[in-house]
């Protein structure tokens, strides 16, 4: 059964994975495992990062969680205004996940039309 | 033929019987033979012959009958007891010996992991990429380097195991947050903590379980080895 947390915000990351997939939102990476998207003008900004622990107890397992911020920009400063972390919340995690291989797959679509973009016409025949 | 030391045959000329004595002398080997040349029931006195029987008497009997065997013999089990006494000795010190060196290589490596547990407690959350690195690149360097004397002993190889895995996911978890551009590392601020600070911490409990267990083998000074 879903937390209610996961159940309050499952709305917005389905808003967010659609803005995601017809492009209104770009994010970029800041790292491998992080993604940042900005307003503009920029007054906030999102990030979302996969974190991976290993935790050894008897034997040793990989555990991925993902952590969604969301700050505030005044004046340069950035604020934190949200923090969600997925380790607190498996169903909440899943959306996050969700998020997370959406951006991506976006992320990797358009490095893909980058190097189509600049690869020299091809002679037919 | 006669005898060339019997003194009588000068006085009494050649004696006419002339009987040899051979004595065996078996343990002490001295005398292979003596001989007395004696006309039998002439010249021999009774002291003369009481005194043969004595010493025939005391030659003949068995070596263990002798007071000598046993005052040397006991001599002798007396040097072995303490030669063995002293090895024993000498064994439980220089073992004792290696105890205390252990213990003295024990009581630094526990003042480096203290040095190592604190250097990781003060980890601040705007840690950047290239300090995290270099934090890590230290811990590892000094954890191994204390460790690894101790890398096969049988109450410490799990603990130094477990330290050694918790570094190489460390490792793993800053690499997945290298910066793109390293110039726009603030725009995920806090992305580098995040992403270390739980193998961080399993490497700091790491090293606290290494440092309860290498106090628990300084405890043993060797009293067992060695006597006061």
């Amino acid at each position: 059964m879903p937390s209610p947390e996961s159940s309050q915000y499952k709305s917005y990351f389905d808003q967010l994975i659609e803005a995601v997939g017809n492009g209104s939102m770009v994010w970029e990476d800041a790292n491998p495992t992080t993604f940042v998207w900005e307003s503009k003008p920029p007054a906030a900004k999102l990030s979302i990062q996969r974190l991976e622990r290993t935790q050894a107890i008897g034997v040793v397992k990989r555990i991925v969680t993902y952590l969604f911020q969301a700050y505030e920009v005044r004046s340069g400063q950035q604020v934190q205004r949200v923090s969600l972390n997925g380790a607190e919340d498996p169903d909440l995690n899943g959306q996050l996940e969700n998020l997370f291989g959406a951006i991506k797959s976006e992320i990797s679509r358009k490095r893909l039309e980058f190097l189509k973009s600049i690869l020299p016409p091809m002679k037919n025949g | 033929m006669p005898h060339p030391f019997c003194s009588n045959r000068r006085k009494r000329g050649p004696p006419s019987v002339v009987k040899l004595r051979v004595l065996h002398l078996p343990r002490l080997r001295v005398g292979a033979y003596t001989c007395f040349c004696v006309r039998q029931s002439t010249y021999m006195t009774t002291d003369t012959q009481s005194l043969i029987d004595q010493v025939l008497e005391q030659l003949q009997r068995p070596f263990w009958q002798h007071a000598d065997f046993w005052i040397a013999t006991a001599i002798g089990t007396a040097g072995l007891i303490f030669s063995i006494l002293a090895f024993v000795e000498a064994r439980r010190a220089k073992r004792a010996a290696t105890a205390a060196g252990r213990t003295v290589k024990l009581q630094t490596v526990t003042i480096e992991l203290t040095e190592i547990a604190q250097k990781l407690d003060k980890m601040q959350p705007e840690i950047r990429f290239n300090e995290a690195r270099d934090l890590l690149a230290e811990v590892s360097r000094r954890l191994r380097r204390a460790t690894s004397p101790f890398a096969k002993d049988s109450e410490l190889s799990t603990a130094i195991a477990v330290t050694r895995e918790a570094l190489q996911a460390a490792q793993a978890s800053l690499k997945a947050v290298r910066p793109t551009d390293p110039s726009k590392e603030v725009e995920a601020p806090r992305a580098v903590y995040y992403a270390i600070e739980d193998n961080f911490a399993t490497i700091n409990n790491s090293v606290a379980d290494l440092l309860g267990l290498f106090e628990k083998e300084t405890i043993d000074f060797g009293d067992d080895d060695a006597e006061s």
